[in-house]
């Protein structure tokens, strides 16, 4: 636990704050989009956490309601350096976009219906489809390694799809029966 | 009294919020363009293209912009806190139940049996946006070269450098 502590003070507040301004700078979409430049900037470059980690992250902030990056700052922030660390990192997360939007809205919003405006963003939303395939391709080996946890990967999905029902009864239901398989399993080993 | 209009209705945006960007736009306009009438339906779709443009997820800056078109920079804090809040209450209530009963061995067994739907949630992301982002051939081919490209290269190239080449490559192509 105590070497656990000295392990998590090396970042200060401003680092994580820093760190999620970062983010907060360059996720363009937004939602689920920014997964992969979430990863890219924790994971790769500054190797905070593993892919173990991410997931774990992850599935946290996507089983509450609210923004992905916002929820993800909340509980990374509170990993690295608890309650002070969550505030730092969601003030870092979510000011780069409050300061854009108020810059945007003052001054350029006229200007948002030019047309290189809108072919740049068809061009780059398509660019963001590849990015979130590859992040579900990634993640998917740590998520579902074992092929009955890809078979409920895939009856999330759909069940997702149905315009009538609410994703988080998708959630909610799959990962009931996903606990429930699991508890069959450990009680057939021992 | 805007103020805590602003800060309600985005609260409620923030609670639908679920699921990612795409998911949220029809709350927004729901809330914003049907029941308040803050934004005209064609600003709505000016702002979701200027949401995506710029950084952060499209719920918080339509907070931003919506708070600020209606009651200026007051109300932009306004909306904006309220969009959060439902991720501090959500988020701060399972750190607090991890943290209290995380040692507890069915707790960590359900926290690893939400992954694969987690995952289920990122493909469902990636089949609803592809199909509003890619349309035609030249997208299609944009969406194939990014994911090809990443999974050639891997880590080593910045995700965002892929999305501003092509977004410069879209305004040669449409």
């Amino acid at each position: 636990m105590t070497e656990q502590n000295a392990e998590l003070r090396k970042h200060s507040l401003m680092e994580i704050f820093l760190t999620f301004f970062r983010v907060g700078t360059v996720t363009l979409g937004g939602g689920l989009a920014m997964l992969s430049v979430l990863r890219h900037e924790l994971l790769v470059k500054r190797e905070w956490l593993r892919d173990e980690e991410f997931a774990d992250e992850l599935t946290g902030a996507t089983s509450v309601p609210g923004a992905v990056v916002v929820n993800f700052a909340i509980f990374h922030g509170h990993r690295l350096r608890g309650v002070p660390g969550s505030a730092a990192a969601l003030l870092g997360a979510v000011l780069p976009s409050f300061a854009i939007i108020l810059v945007v809205a003052t001054f350029l919003f006229p200007y948002s219906d030019h047309p290189w405006v809108s072919s740049f963003l068809k061009g780059a939303s398509a660019s963001v489809a590849g990015l979130l395939a590859h992040t579900a391709f990634t993640m998917a080996k740590t998520m579902a390694a074992k092929s009955t946890q890809a078979i409920l990967a895939f009856a999330t999905a759909m069940i997702a799809l149905l315009p009538w029902i609410h994703p988080i009864f998708a959630l909610l239901g799959i990962g009931a029966l996903s606990f429930f398989l699991s508890g069959r399993k450990t009680e057939d080993k021992t | 009294m805007i103020a805590l209009k602003l800060f309600w209705s985005f609260f409620t945006i923030g609670l639908g919020a679920y699921g990612g960007g795409i998911v949220t736009i029809p709350l927004i306009e729901h809330e914003v363009v049907t029941v308040n009438g803050w934004l005209s339906a064609e600003e709505l779709s000016n702002l979701i293209a200027v949401a995506q443009m710029t950084p952060g997820p499209i719920a918080v800056n339509a907070a931003t912009f919506t708070g600020h078109a209606v009651g200026g920079f007051t109300g932009a804090v306004c909306a904006t806190s309220g969009v959060i809040l439902p991720s501090l209450v959500f988020c701060s209530l399972l750190i607090v139940l991890f943290s209290r009963f995380g040692h507890l061995a069915w707790l960590s067994r359900l926290r690893k049996s939400v992954q694969p739907a987690v995952l289920g949630l990122i493909i469902t992301a990636v089949l609803t946006y592809g199909r509003s982002a890619v349309a035609g051939i030249p997208s299609g081919l944009l969406a194939i070269g990014t994911f090809t490209v990443l999974m050639v290269f891997r880590d080593r190239v910045h995700p965002v450098l892929l999305i501003i080449l092509c977004g410069t490559a879209g305004i040669f192509l449409y």
